[in-house]
């Protein structure tokens, strides 16, 4: 198995795989250059993570300030690639981590999930935000 | 010779504290967003505000980006064009503007047009169901261009768009486009 870090730019989030926890936390703001290219390494980390994953659960922190409109897209061909997943029976989750000052945020997380069928898609208050 | 205080004073009777005209780099993107919301945040902006202004802000500028490259493959501008756009940020009365201008393909107006005159006849129920149909759709991400970024400014303004299309020649007009922003 392999890790994943991937550092934080002004325009792209933290990405790190916490191996110890199966905990993959994507942090900061995306507005990248180019969005595919900067998510694909990431995609194509999961498909071999995901592959691998037997009945230990998965778990996905987002916590993102701000995202473009194409973020907005590559985020939801993640939940659908990751619903996929968790309809195979994978035991995955996703938690939409919002700060509670940021109403936006939140209904960011409240649209995903709204389109999201079986996919474990949580809406997480920041721990003292 | 130039006249530097005529266009500052332009610039200031139209209430823009932000401007560039010029080629636009995505380094120079982050440095500019950087500086606008510094500034807000100076004036102690509501968050949800500042956030605001800078989203429009970013999809504006990336639409100059990105329109140019598109140009640039069906060549109907010079290569000096590419991803040369001016844009603004400035007061007026209520609200915050975000305006951004660049050249496009006469022949792609119509496209755009169309786009931004779906967009407009919306209200926010149907933008809303529009973005997430388009958001879902399998189209790559290259192909669909501005067509989510209109979507989400006419979401996130508190007006409708502003747009407009100036031909400059037979290939080229110059398309401008405003997104107005409550000050609260």
């Amino acid at each position: 198995m392999k890790g994943l870090a991937i550092d934080a730019t002004k325009s792209t989030p933290w990405i790190y795989f916490d191996q110890e926890n199966n905990i993959l936390e994507i942090n900061g703001e995306s507005y990248p250059e180019n969005t595919s290219e900067f998510y694909e390494p990431l995609f194509k980390w999961l498909d071999m993570r995901l592959g691998e994953l037997h009945e230990e659960s998965f778990t996905i922190n987002i916590a993102l300030k701000y995202f473009n409109s194409s973020s907005s897209k590559i985020l939801m061909n993640l939940f659908e690639r990751l619903e996929k997943y968790s309809e195979r029976g994978k035991n995955i989750a996703v938690n939409w981590i919002y700060d509670k000052a940021d109403e936006s945020c939140l209904e960011y997380g409240e649209e995903f999930k709204e389109d999201l069928t079986t996919l474990k898609f949580n809406l997480v208050e920041k721990a003292g935000g | 010779m130039i006249k530097l205080l005529d266009l500052k004073k332009y610039l200031d009777d139209k209430g823009i504290f932000l401007y560039f005209n010029g080629r636009i780099s995505h380094d120079l993107l982050v440095q500019l967003g950087d500086t606008l919301k510094q500034k807000l945040n100076r004036e102690e902006v509501e968050s949800q505000t500042v956030l605001k202004v800078f989203s429009m802000f970013v999809e504006q500028m990336q639409n100059v980006v990105r329109y140019s490259v598109s140009s640039e493959t069906n060549c109907p501008t010079s290569p000096a064009d590419f991803q040369v756009g001016v844009v603004t940020v400035g007061y007026d009365g209520n609200y915050y503007f975000v305006a951004s201008g660049n050249k496009v393909a006469t022949a792609e107006v119509s496209r755009i047009r169309e786009k931004l005159e779906k967009i407009s006849s919306m209200d926010k129920d149907q933008l809303k169901a529009y973005y997430k149909e388009m958001r879902k759709s399998e189209t790559p991400e290259d192909s669909v261009g501005a067509g989510l970024g209109f979507i989400e400014m006419a979401r996130k303004a508190d007006r409708p768009l502003e747009f407009e299309f100036s031909e400059l020649n037979d290939r080229e007009s110059f398309f401008s486009l405003i997104t107005l922003i409550s000050r609260g």
